[in-house]
């Protein structure tokens, strides 16, 4: 297995640790606020994408993306490398330094498959937590650490188109059927209540206000998951997006049909009103985990 | 490149020291210097140059610091900072051992920035300097105890007033009454003066030295005397030296005096005691005292000092003979052998002042309640036989009447009279001041203008119609019959120190000498002949009063006129020289058969009302003329005048019987002999010999006698006591008539008319304060060669200054006291700022606050603390008050500065806060400016504000008090639009069109907002009239910085935000209003104030 090297800045300092296992996820962070309006919709003033100073702007200049590796078993050699590297100020405490994951593809892309899993990152330790030694594997530490790309000039690898399913977002196509199917949520304006002698009492709101979010889970291979997360972080944003659902999807519920084009806007992998954020799991090989919301524009 | 390492520390400085002071295992150190510290680190550092205790601090809570600027600036305030301490190894009780209380100590609060190996190798900054506090906020356990931080320790509210005591041993005033006790000398800051508008805006003088006291002999006994009764205050006068003439450089013939005397008894004098000799400068004769001239001159006073020389004619006196109970006891020395300081009222007369208590003069005038200050005074052994002490004591002026009594005390309106001490002195500040302003605000350093207020609760105001310029018929309001009235300066001496002190010596007052009397003498606009009907029935006499020719009338047969001719103009009479007259001679023949001659010779005058602007206590006529009457028979009896008035409407009245009971009568029997009428005094005159305003101010019981008809309250305008009832008066009348006996063949009659004008009289009590023009505080110091010491402190920047320097002495320890004196020491922000926020009071973004001249004075004791006027300043004038890193005390504006520093989007930590528009019900579309405090009547006498904010188009009623003439705003805001073309009064209003129009909603103008004592100049209040009503909108945005970012901001800093959303990508300026600076979690709240408007054109484009 290939190892992660980690070095200061000035690059006279290197630890090196094996790779990570999968089960390590990117966070695309999207500055991107939405704010629910009280008819449950998410209108289009409420979607703010900010610009930066070019002219015209330029969107995602203020994205960041995390690298969350929940559980990194390092043996003990690895451990008092990392610590001995990230515990001094003149290393990585506190500073910027650099994860060198070398010149051959080690399928381990830390902040996701547009930035290969090669090359260099600049990046920074946020956070990281301790833990006892394991007796299974025996004398591991099974550790967390979160790291924040600061920069690199790392570019995505060529993935080769292969397509999943029938299922298409934006100009993602063949995406596959969640497995798991859609989580369709509508809010359809009505509250309902009981007075405490038993009589019901309802408040109704225009049926021209329901909303309909869609949540599920797209498992996709390097190829998908490359194209849809290109689509959605450089394309989408807070955008109208189109969904195209075959027969029998039925995505936003059985109210809004079996299958069909859907003009929607992507509210990420969270409920996060401040920013669109995306979480791509790499659980194995050609195995990316997606979860995704959309609300139902029209 | 290496990570710096930061730790925290907090130091507390022990003073005073306690002995056995180095505990290291307490963090409590000895310095070299003898000083003693306790130093507490969040982490161990090493190789600082100071040694910190790590492991008892568990946690430096979150620093909140917050300057509000609601409503303008403020100074920075403090929430508290909590610091969290490991109460290990009884902490607590082994300091309280040592005796070391926290609770009040210097706390300082400190960032090390370095390696592990060298804690401060990059930097050590005192980031905080406050006071701390533990045992009335902060808890303790047996584990942890909590410190805090409560205060900044440069803001101390000092109490810079100075409270008035009369104790007779520690009191500051002891000559102020009780009643004054516990109040405060004024503060006076700014200059008060005449306002380019005519307000008049004198400053309050308190009265400091106002106890009255009675002087009795008593004090005699004390010294080995004895007198009858011990206390005796009230003494009989029994003489007086009214009436003399001087025959001799050497001889007064006394007239009317010679009774009080016994020929061959003698007068001694004491002048400028103690003497320790007496002096024989007096021997009576029988009609004559005989001077020792030498001897007096020896003294150093001439006899003519003491006995005031005269016209050769003179029935007014200011001499008089008092006499005390002496000596029954047989064992008094006379003269007193030590004539000192100890002898009671005998040695302290003169300054002290000369009350009738009861009776008056021989024509039962009632003197009672008048004073006169003693100029001079003697003690006289003429009657020491007798076993009484004679007192003669010249006063500096004459009473209106002489005052009557004879040596047995058994006169018909016997006066009786008092020794009296009434010390004057009022005060303004105890600060040295600039001094004192005249009518142009030229600084003087004694007063020139001394006014009183006087009030009248019927004041109506009256409207009248006038002409503009241009012939329109406008309205105008007359000049306010309340306010503020001067006491021209003939009416008193005054002294002073430092220009804040004035002691008054009053010269001309009614009754006592708290009641100052000023005079406005206005000369007549015109006099001349009066032949304007057949008769004199206009003027209230038979129309058997023919008009002959000339101004003559007659009630007799009609006279032969042989002559009439004139001398001088008619503008003698109005040219204030003395020397100077009209004559008009006449020759009557009463050869045609005329047996008993009745002529009369008419004149009239106009009074130049137009003069009068305002409500006087009192009006009279002034005249100075003489009349003459010779005739070539037997049987002429008098010359009489008569002074008339005609009204519009009404019969006429007379003037001059009105005061006498009768007409003057000119008696007089001799050819060259006339009566005289002169009731001027002398500083009505251009041209005149000093006097002494006898003929002003005396009212002689004897005039026929005299031929004088003296005093100004002889012609006192009747029935008029309005300035509406004075502006009535259509014309005056001035008529001489000749009477005669039958027989007289031939009269001849000259008058000399030498001035006649309107008096008006002011009265005024100045028993508790007065006002006066000047010009308050100076600078005192030159704060290191900053300023000129004697300069008048003059704008908002230095007075925060002031107030700063007076409010730290220094730790404890300090000998300056605050509020009264500055400290060397004071930690003040000074020099260049080149990024326009380093917080100097130097700095030129300061230049435009500093061309506001605010002027105001503190008159209470809440008041009178520099917290309390720094928060007035920094609030009207949006300036703002902080402490930098450094410990500096810094300042800035709420103006746009261009700073450096700007937070942009990527600097932004988490979530960013609300973009708060201002909550309606605080944005006042209608408001209301008060200016201009009126210290007399305690309201403010100017306004501006804006009305009908509905209206579509703008009206100059809308925005009252704005003068429309000027454009200052628009050139101020737009000067790209040159040359202006919105008035001021229409760019305020349509300010408040477009807030009504934004916020729909009209609002009560709280007195928060329009009450501005600070404010009395037109220009300064519409600017900042303006920048208060603009400054309601502006936004207010929450959000978080990281520490490094913002870890030395500080409220009232000045930065540009730069965000996509809430500025739309533009920089725009903020000023921190609030920040919360916790290490912990690496975050820095802000609440910043938005100084600009964010542009909207955004969303057209």
């Amino acid at each position: 297995m290939a190892n992660i090297l980690f070095k200061n800045l000035a690059e006279d300092h290197t630890v090196a640790v094996t790779m990570p296992n999968y089960g390590y996820s990117i966070e695309y962070h999207m500055p991107i606020s939405k704010v629910k309006a009280l008819d449950s919709s998410y209108p289009d003033a409420g979607f703010f994408d900010p610009p930066d100073e070019n002219e015209p702007p330029v969107y995602g200049t203020f994205d960041y993306r995390l690298c969350k590796i929940p559980a990194w078993i390092l043996p003990s050699d690895s451990k008092l490398a990392m610590n001995a590297f990230f515990d001094s100020p003149l290393y990585g405490r506190g500073l910027n330094c650099i994860m060198d994951l070398g010149n051959t593809s080690t399928g381990f892309f830390p902040f996701g498959l547009d930035k290969g899993d090669t090359g260099k990152f600049t990046v920074r330790l946020l956070e990281s937590t301790d833990s006892g030694m394991r007796l299974s594997p025996y004398k591991r530490f099974v550790e967390s650490y979160t790291f924040v790309l600061v920069s690199t000039d790392n570019v995505a690898p060529i993935f080769t188109e292969a397509l999943q399913g029938d299922f298409q977002i934006g100009t993602c196509t063949g995406l596959l059927y969640p497995q798991a199917g859609f989580k369709p949520n509508s809010e359809k304006l009505i509250y309902n209540d009981i007075s405490i002698a038993g009589v019901p009492d309802s408040i109704i709101g225009p049926a021209a206000a329901f909303s309909y979010i869609s949540a599920f889970e797209l498992l996709c291979n390097d190829s998908r998951a490359y194209t849809l997360l290109d689509g959605l972080i450089n394309t989408v944003r807070s955008n109208d997006v189109t969904i195209i659902a075959p027969l029998f999807y039925y995505i936003f519920g059985y109210d809004k049909g079996t299958s069909g084009t859907y003009t929607c806007k992507l509210l990420g992998s969270t409920d996060d009103e401040n920013e669109t954020v995306i979480i791509m799991t790499h659980n194995g090989y050609q195995q990316w985990i997606i979860p995704l919301k959309f609300w139902r524009k029209s | 490149m290496s990570k710096n390492v930061t730790v925290r520390g907090v130091k507390f400085k022990i003073v005073p020291t306690v002995p056995d002071a180095d505990h290291e295992e307490l963090g409590l150190y000895q310095n070299l210097d003898g000083t003693q510290e306790i130093r507490w680190s969040e982490a161990p550092i090493a190789g600082a140059t100071e040694t910190w205790k790590s492991g008892i601090v568990c946690q430096i809570g979150t620093l909140d610091r917050n300057l509000p600027t609601t409503g303008g600036g403020s100074q920075e305030e403090y929430s508290g900072l909590s610091i969290v301490v490991a109460n290990g190894n009884k902490l607590i009780l082994r300091l309280k051992e040592l005796g070391i209380i926290i609770n009040g100590k210097t706390a300082e609060l400190w960032e090390f920035e370095g390696t592990d190996a060298d804690a401060d190798s990059v930097s050590s900054v005192t980031y905080f300097q406050g006071t701390a506090s533990y045992e009335l906020n902060s808890t303790w356990d047996e584990r942890l105890w909590n410190i805090e931080i409560t205060n900044n320790r440069y803001r101390r509210n000092a109490f810079f007033g100075t409270m008035i005591s009369n104790d007779a041993v520690s009191g500051n005033y002891p000559d102020a009454s009780d009643d004054m006790n516990g109040k405060i000398v004024p503060a006076t800051f700014g200059k008060f003066q005449i306002e380019a508008d005519g307000r008049i805006n004198p400053a309050k003088f308190l009265r400091v030295a106002n106890k009255k006291t009675l002087l009795t002999n008593s004090a005699n006994k004390a010294a080995g005397n004895y007198c009858t009764p011990e206390d005796q205050s009230v003494f009989p006068v029994v003489g007086n030296f009214c009436g003399y003439t001087t025959t001799g450089s050497n001889n007064i013939t006394v007239w009317g005096g010679a009774s009080f005397f016994t020929v061959g008894d003698h007068i001694k004098v004491y002048t400028g005691f103690p003497d320790g000799t007496d002096k024989e400068i007096l021997s009576i004769g029988a009609t004559s005292i005989t001077v020792n001239g030498s001897a007096a001159t020896s003294d150093g006073i001439t006899i003519m000092d003491f006995l005031h020389a005269l016209n050769a004619v003179d029935t007014s006196c200011r001499v008089y003979t008092i006499k005390t109970g002496l000596d029954k006891e047989g064992t008094f020395s006379w003269p007193p052998s030590t004539l000192d300081n100890s002898q009671g009222v005998f040695d302290t007369l003169v300054g002290k002042w000369f009350g009738c208590v009861s009776g008056g003069s021989s024509d039962n005038t009632s003197l009672s309640g008048k004073y006169k200050k003693i100029e001079h005074f003697c003690i006289s052994d003429w009657s020491y036989a007798a076993g009484v002490c004679l007192v003669m004591i010249q006063l500096n002026s004459i009473f209106e009447k002489n005052l009557s009594g004879n040596s047995t005390a058994t006169a018909t309106n016997q006066a009786w009279v008092s020794l009296s001490d009434i010390p004057f002195k009022h005060a303004n500040d105890i600060w040295p001041c600039a001094g004192f302003l005249d009518a142009a605000g030229t600084i003087s350093p004694n007063i020139k203008k001394l006014y009183v207020y006087k009030s009248d609760s019927s004041f109506l105001e009256k409207k009248a119609y006038k002409t503009d310029g241009d012939g329109n018929l406008i309205m105008a309001s007359s000049a306010s019959p309340v306010g503020f009235k001067e006491i021209a300066p003939f009416g008193y001496n005054a002294s002073g120190a430092n220009g804040n002190t004035v002691v008054i010596d009053a010269m001309h007052f009614e009754n006592d000498p708290d009641n100052l009397v000023s005079f406005d003498i206005f000369p007549v606009a015109s006099l001349s002949e009066y032949n304007g009907a057949a008769t004199l029935a206009l003027w209230g006499f038979s129309s058997h009063n023919r008009l002959h020719s000339d101004n003559i009338y007659y009630n007799c047969a009609e006279p032969t006129v042989h002559f009439h001719s004139t001398a001088g103009t008619e503008a003698d009479v109005r040219d204030k020289n003395d020397t100077t007259y009209w004559q008009h001679s006449y020759v009557f023949d009463n050869e045609a058969g005329v047996t008993v001659p009745d002529y009369k010779l008419a004149f009239e005058a106009i009074i130049d009302v137009a003069k009068i602007t305002h409500e006087y206590d009192g009006y009279y006529i002034g005249l100075n003329l003489e009349s003459h009457i010779g005739e070539a028979g037997d049987g002429f009896s008098n010359s009489p005048v008569t002074m008339a008035f005609r009204r519009f409407m009404g019969s006429p009245v007379d003037i001059l019987s009105s005061s006498l009971g009768s007409k003057y009568l000119d008696e007089g029997q001799e050819a060259d002999e006339g009566g005289k009428i002169r009731c001027l005094p002398d500083w009505f005159y251009d041209v005149r010999t000093d006097d002494n305003d006898r003929a002003f101010l005396f009212t002689p019981t004897e005039a026929a006698q005299m031929r004088l008809l003296s005093g100004y309250s002889c012609f006192p305008l009747s029935n008029i006591s309005t300035i509406d009832q004075l502006k009535s008066i259509y014309k005056l009348g001035l008529l001489f008539s000749i009477y005669g006996a039958s027989g007289v063949s031939s009269i001849t009659a000259i008058f000399k008319i030498f001035e006649m004008a309107l008096i008006c009289k002011t009265t005024g009590s100045i028993s508790e304060y007065f006002f006066s023009l000047c010009a308050g505080r100076i600078f005192n110091d030159t704060w290191s060669t900053r300023k000129t010491a004697a300069d008048m402190i003059v704008n908002p920047v230095d007075f925060i200054e002031h107030f700063l320097r007076l409010q730290w002495g220094g730790d404890l320890g300090d000998v300056v006291e605050y509020g009264k004196a500055y400290s060397a020491n004071m930690p003040i922000k000074t020099g260049a700022d080149p990024t326009y926020d380093n917080g100097s009071f130097d700095s030129t973004i300061l230049t435009d606050v500093k061309t506001f001249s605010p002027s105001w004075q503190v008159l209470n004791k809440e008041e009178a603390y520099t917290d309390v006027q720094i928060g007035n300043l920094c609030r009207t004038f949006d300036l703002c008050v902080y402490t930098d890193i450094s410990g500096n005390i810094c300042i800035t504006t709420l103006d746009k500065t261009n700073p450096s520093e700007t937070i942009a989007f990527a600097d932004i930590k988490g979530k960013i806060g609300w973009t708060k528009e201002p909550q309606i019900k605080n944005v006042y579309v209608q408001p209301i400016f008060n200016y201009g405090y009126n210290y007399g009547s305690e309201k403010f006498d100017r306004l501006m504000g804006v009305q009908n904010v509905q209206a579509a188009v703008y009206s100059a009623e809308y925005t009252p008090g704005i003068d429309n003439t000027k454009y200052t705003l628009q050139a101020i805001y737009e000067p790209e639009i040159s040359p202006p073309t919105t008035p001021d009064g229409e760019y305020v209003w349509n300010a408040c069109r477009a807030l009504y129009l934004k916020y729909g909603q009209i609002e009560r103008c709280p007195s928060s907002f329009s009450d501005q004592k600070l404010l009395t100049k037109y220009e300064d209040t519409l600017k900042i009239f303006y920048k208060k009503i603009i400054g309601q909108t502006r936004l207010r945005q929450s959000l978080n910085v990281s520490y490094e970012k913002g870890r030395y901001y500080h409220p009232g800093k000045h930065a540009k935000i730069k965000l996509p959303h809430q500025t739309l990508n533009l920089s725009v300026e903020v000023v921190i209003e609030r920040i919360k600076i916790g290490r912990y979690d690496d975050n820095i709240q802000l609440d910043v104030v938005l100084l600009e408007d964010i542009p909207t054109a955004f969303f057209f484009e």
